[in-house]
């Protein structure tokens, strides 16, 4: 199976971009200006303490050797621990994980389903209202910083009609979650047919996921109505309408097939504004995922928490690159691989 | 069905912006032949080929003449029209196959779109008309073909296969805009002899778009010379070859024109195609003509009758009889 | 599409075209206004503003938008609307200095890497990459938690983040010209790389690189307002959007929607402003676009 080979190939090429990346996060604890030790342990540690912490974590070794242990450590999936909670960082991410995801992919979702038509149609009606409305839309999008805009809808919606539920969390603690099988809300809730707690989920992650999504709809928008125009002027649709095929063949069929792989590129580009996006996003609504951790961890000083979360997220984003990869190459025909 | 000409273009006047592209367009393609329409780049050969499918886009656009397809002109009609007429009573082919077919779609699924929008009939109906078509047009696996994208045929295929779409709804007039200049030229030779094949067989009318002359010797009943938008000369094919009657045809051709010797390319003729946005009162070809005087800046030619179907556009056409020996 | 080769027309100065096409060009010339106007204000802002950014009036704290306070006051009697006007001080001089320091080195990276090519071009496009691989709001954040929130390190981190795209695009351009035989002609007369630079490169680059550059000057607002909003960036009581949001946030609840309001808007403005330039700019000169 040459698609499987193929995907064998990039994800051993990722292994040096990993290694980059970890060596990046690594590097930001060495330019820590002053003491790391106060970084890394706290302020308040008696000296003799101080020593300790100096050698668990390998200060008193040259730089390369401390990278080793730090690459070791994350091979065994040991993110360090939090200086505030004493926990083992990676499991606190990890437990915080699905919600993010949950949000930032219903919000990707949001965006696709709207951006995508609205491309589709303001290239249908070049330079009619529809486009200079969308095209609006889409700066409006991009221009209004996430989370101003999700704390004036939350100030509207709830405070002041009262027509959103609660900006605080996932669910309403009185429905409960439903039963774990992903991790997911909306997807478990489904799964176990239980609709009370799919409209509890539903309430409380349509808001965040409405802001965090509204503000990468215009790449979906410009991109899909680019790759509409290029694919309504191009030769085959000209042979096509040679033809005689039917104008609804020609613009669904043929053009928006056409038009439809550069979304998935998109998808892969999107996907980092949105993890940076769910940091803010989160703050304001509660939203239990590793974007709230790191705004506490930022607040209380816990650096190895937030550069825990640094790797984990980045981490997260390559390996979602790299699977929009595959999946682009096994949609396009053209392709050889 | 009347007799004549299945093709008339009387004055066709298709303008882009303040081009006049052309001008006045006179054609005609008679009922079961091949007409060469020659031409170098810039002469207005494809706008031609667009301007009678109706397919010129903004800001080209049609500002008079006539299209006769059958009697029936084809150019106050309505686009919904123009989409039934396309495909199945004319067709066209195009330069380059592989780019003109949808990269995306399998050459099957094309084929049975093509034939279900204007025979209508059930996937299997249209999958078995497909097949025929493209074993009809010589390609050896046709199922194979059938199955294939677009990128995975050869050029000469691709050809093969946009030919068997084109006549998939068994039109009267083919119209192959360069079909050849993409490919090989072995290949060439059998996509050429494929077209002739095929109006043998099925009666097909053929109007044939190139700049290639061998292809022209090799295929064409007659030939229609083409100069800045309009006809500079017409005739039957050998007459053209043996007896030019237009300086540019002669120029085309190359050195003085002799009985049997036809070269393969156009030669080159120094100068440019002149600007349509500023169209000359005499005749356009005037600047880089050897024959051209101060009658030629001043009037310009018609085009005339020389002998019963060869007609040229100069004033000294007869002269060149007499130059040539 | 349709084949139509006519004759050329006659050849306008590329600069004449391009200003004839901004003129009909309504969505960059507003951008322009709305850049210019809110750099006018940030320059100006000791004339315009009616109070100091940390003038605070313990008498007259949160109070709603008046004559007196257009946009309100906050918590400590700061009156909103000169904050917001002192904060895009801050905000453009991190937009204006991330986006200028970016640039430079950005180019002289991706210059670097296309002339002398082989080893180095390998080692700098991986770093390059590797910069890439993180999400860029994600870097940025860790790299002012390394180095400690203040406005230097913001402007530094963003920056950083911004590099590759500048290092990839004038890479591309320096092996695009490169290859062009006038070019390898003047290699041959012994003409110096650096000079094939600033008279070949350099001229053909600047339209995608001002482009580029638009759009990173709005995305370096919300990135600082961001950044500074959990509190990695410039910190309270200075004046800067970010910030000020920031400090409204416990407000919201009881009702005193102005303290976040006008500068969120604030930022929406610029940011908006720079990215109708930008892709007004890419109207100006793809105008197949539209």
């Amino acid at each position: 199976m040459k698609l499987g080979f193929y995907a064998g190939r990039r994800i051993l090429l990722l292994v040096p971009v990993l290694l980059g990346v970890t060596f990046i996060t690594f590097a930001l604890t060495r330019i820590i200006p002053g003491d790391p030790i106060a970084l890394l342990a706290g302020p308040y540690v008696s000296d003799a303490r101080k020593v300790e912490i100096r050698h668990a974590y390998h200060l008193d070794e040259p730089f390369y050797a401390q990278y080793g242990h730090y690459v070791t450590d994350l091979v065994h999936g040991d993110l360090g621990t939090s200086i505030v909670s004493g926990q083992s960082i990676s499991s606190e991410l990890s437990r915080r994980f699905t919600a993010t995801f949950e949000l930032t992919t219903t919000a990707l979702l949001f965006s696709i389903l709207v951006g995508v038509p609205l491309g589709i149609l303001a290239a249908l009606k070049r330079n009619g209202w529809v486009d200079g409305i969308s095209r609006i839309v889409g700066i409006a999008g991009i221009s209004i910083p996430v989370f101003w805009s999700g704390l004036m809808l939350s100030l509207l919606l709830f405070y002041k009609w009262k027509v959103a539920s609660p900006p605080f969390g996932r669910i309403d603690p009185q429905v409960g979650a439903p039963q774990h099988i992903t991790g997911l809300y909306l997807v478990d809730s489904l799964l176990t047919g239980n609709w009370a707690a799919f409209r509890a989920a539903f309430a409380a992650i349509w808001l965040p996921a409405f802001v965090l999504g509204f503000s990468v709809v215009a790449p979906f928008m410009s991109n899909k109505r680019q790759g509409m125009i290029e694919a309504l002027e191009s030769p085959p649709t000209t042979a096509l309408r040679a033809l005689g095929a039917r104008p609804s063949s020609i613009v669904l069929r043929h053009a928006l097939k056409n038009a439809m792989l550069p979304v998935v590129t998109m998808i892969a580009i999107v996907y980092g504004y949105l993890l940076g996006g769910s940091v803010l996003v989160e703050t304001i609504f509660s939203w239990p995922g590793m974007g709230l951790y790191v705004y506490n961890s930022i607040s209380s000083s816990d650096f190895p928490a937030v550069q825990g979360f640094i790797l984990y997220a980045t981490t997260m984003y390559v390996v979602v690159f790299l699977l929009l990869d595959l999946v682009y190459l096994a949609l396009d025909p053209r392709v050889k691989y | 069905m009347t007799s004549g000409p299945l093709l008339q273009v009387r004055g066709l006047q298709t303008w882009f912006d303040d081009a006049k592209v052309l001008d006045g367009l006179d054609l005609d393609v008679g009922r079961g032949e091949i007409l060469g329409l020659v031409g170098e780049s810039g002469s207005g050969k494809s706008v031609t080929a667009y301007s009678i499918l109706g397919l010129v886009r903004p800001p080209g656009r049609i500002v008079g003449g006539e299209v006769l397809l059958d009697g029936r002109d084809l150019v106050p009609l309505r686009e919904r029209q123009l989409r039934e007429m396309r495909g199945s009573e004319i067709s066209m082919i195009f330069q380059d196959p592989r780019g003109f077919l949808d990269p995306v779609c399998r050459v099957g699924s094309v084929l049975r779109e093509i034939y279900r929008t204007h025979e209508g009939g059930s996937r299997r109906e249209a999958r078995e008309r497909a097949l025929e078509l493209l074993r009809a047009v010589g390609l050896p696996a046709p199922e194979r073909v059938y199955r294939a994208y677009p990128h995975e045929l050869s050029g000469g295929m691709a050809q093969r296969a946009m030919i068997a779409l084109a006549l998939a709804c068994s039109p009267k007039l083919l119209i192959a805009d360069e079909p050849t200049t993409a490919l090989d030229v072995t290949i060439q030779i059998q996509i050429i002899r494929l077209l002739a094949g095929l109006r043998e067989r099925l009666g097909l009318t053929i109007l044939l778009i190139t700049h290639n002359l061998s292809v022209v010797a090799e295929v064409c009943d007659r030939v229609a010379v083409m100069y800045a938008g309009e006809i500079v000369e017409s005739g039957p094919a050998l007459e053209i070859f043996e007896r030019p009657r237009h300086p540019y045809t002669v120029g085309l051709l190359g050195a003085r024109p002799r009985i049997g010797a036809v070269k393969d390319r156009l030669a080159d003729i120094p100068g440019r195609v002149p600007d349509l946005q500023h169209v000359p009162p005499g005749c356009r070809f005037e600047p880089r003509c050897f024959l051209a005087d101060e009658r030629c800046r001043r009037e310009k030619p018609e085009l005339r009758a020389l002998a019963e179907d060869h007609r040229s556009r100069c004033h000294y056409a007869e002269q060149l009889r007499e130059d040539a020996a | 599409m349709l084949e139509v080769e006519l004759p050329r027309l006659g050849e306008e100065r590329p600069l004449a075209i391009g200003w004839r096409r901004l003129r009909s060009n309504p969505v960059t010339l507003a951008g322009l206004v709305i850049v210019l106007f809110v750099t006018l204000l940030a320059v100006v802002a000791p004339l315009v503003a009616p109070y100091g950014p940390l003038d605070g009036n313990a008498d007259a704290t949160l109070q709603p938008p008046s004559l007196s306070h257009l946009f309100g006051t906050d918590s400590t009697g700061f009156d909103i609307f000169s904050r917001t006007i002192y904060a895009a001080r801050v905000d453009l001089a991190i937009a204006f200095g991330a986006v200028g320091i970016a640039l430079v080195v950005g180019c002289i990276v991706g210059a670097v890497a296309g002339f002398l090519g082989r080893a180095v071009d390998e080692v700098v496009m991986r770093l390059m990459d590797m910069l890439s691989a993180f999400p860029s709001f994600i870097l940025a954040l860790g790299v002012v938690a390394a180095l400690g929130p203040s406005l230097p390190n913001l402007i530094f981190a963003i920056a950083l983040v911004n590099v590759p795209v500048y290092a990839r695009l004038l890479r591309s351009r320096v092996l695009t010209v490169k290859e062009a035989q006038y070019v390898r002609a003047a290699k041959a007369l012994g003409f110096s790389r650096v000079r094939t630079l600033l008279v070949h490169v350099l001229p053909n680059s600047w339209a995608p690189i001002f482009v580029q550059s638009t759009l990173q000057a709005g995305y370096a607002i919300l990135e600082a307002a961001g950044l500074s909003f959990i509190g990695l960036g410039i910190r309270v009581p200075r004046a800067e959007w970010g910030v000020m949001i920031n400090m409204g946030l416990q407000y919201i609840v009881s009702g005193q929607w102005w303290i976040t309001f006008f500068p969120g808007m604030a930022i929406a403005l610029s940011v908006m402003g720079f990215n109708l330039i930008g892709d007004g700019l890419q109207d100006v000169l793809d105008p197949r676009r539209r």
